[in-house]
């Protein structure tokens, strides 16, 4: 595999694990604290996204590159290209979509916590890396191929 | 420098740019001028953000600035396909670093448990479009330096 390979399926992991450490620490809350579950689901997701934020960004650092080697062709460059593409696109029709079911269920009179829109901004850049983990292993082909 | 004898034109992608900003900064000026002249008047406006139909131009650029036909019809090359790229990506990072200060912002100063009209959504998403455009716009025009360089179409 090669290290953007490499690098998206670390990012899935991650945000597979944060998914369901955030459902688990919100069983703990409702179950156990006895907390709505809009509430513990707030709490439960604030420390798996903030570490998963930090891992998933940091994941170029911890997949270097190797010195005085080439890794990456036109290919790779056009890979690249793409999945960004896709996943701003992805990011960016979730951030419509959610926008505007909200603003047309609720009623566009009424009010909105504050704390829905660093949900939807998150969940947005949640989905920007998904999309594009997923695209840069969809376009290799998932599996190493004498890389 | 020596332009004589050369057509000094913008290309294609210059031009939808200057006018991707164009339709961009009259429909803004256009909507608050109404929006106000109306609220001054009347005390509220109904007819004002109507004048965002305006936009509806940005999707006529295919029409208005078609493609040359013919045997010089080659317009786009892999320096403007990368020009455009990169146009693309930086709109839409600066796009998503603008949205997470908004909203953290917004969190911080108003604070987590109050609250914000339901309308700020949808014209979240709705500037979140115009400013993609026009940062893509900018940053196109930018990468070509503004004005013609007398290339041939």
């Amino acid at each position: 595999m090669n290290r953007q390979q490499k690098i998206a399926w670390f990012q899935l992991a991650v945000i597979a694990m944060a998914a369901i450490a955030s459902a688990a620490i919100s069983e703990i809350y409702v179950y156990k604290d006895g907390l709505n579950f809009s509430k513990a689901w707030w709490f439960g997701t604030v420390w798996p996204v903030i570490l998963g934020i930090i891992l998933m960004t940091s994941a170029p650092l911890l997949f270097r590159k190797k010195k005085g080697q080439v890794d990456f062709d036109e290919r790779d460059l056009t890979i690249d290209r793409w999945a960004a593409r896709i996943s701003y696109g992805m990011s960016y029709a979730f951030l419509f979509i959610i926008c505007m079911a909200i603003g047309t269920t609720s009623g566009f009179d009424r009010l909105i916590p504050t704390y829905w829109l660093a949900r939807i901004a998150l969940g947005g850049f949640i989905i920007m890396i998904a999309a594009q983990a997923l695209t840069i292993l969809l376009c290799y082909g998932r599996q190493a191929k004498h890389g | 420098m020596n332009t004589a004898g050369k057509e000094r034109t913008m290309n294609r992608f210059q031009k939808i740019a200057w006018f991707n900003l164009a339709v961009i900064t009259a429909t803004i000026l256009i909507t608050s001028t109404a929006i106000a002249i109306e609220i001054r008047m009347r005390g509220y406006s109904t007819i004002g953000p109507c004048f965002v139909v305006i936009l509806a131009l940005l999707k006529a650029t295919p029409f208005l600035f078609k493609k040359p036909q013919g045997q010089s019809g080659v317009v786009c090359d892999e320096r403007d396909h990368f020009i455009r790229n990169r146009a693309a990506s930086f709109a839409y990072t600066a796009f998503w670093y603008v949205l997470f200060l908004f909203c953290f912002l917004l969190w911080f100063i108003i604070g987590p448990e109050n609250s914000v009209p339901t309308i700020a959504l949808p014209l979240t998403a709705f500037g979140g479009a115009l400013f993609i455009k026009t940062v893509a716009s900018v940053a196109i025009l930018v990468q070509y330096g503004w004005r013609d360089k007398g290339e041939k179409l």
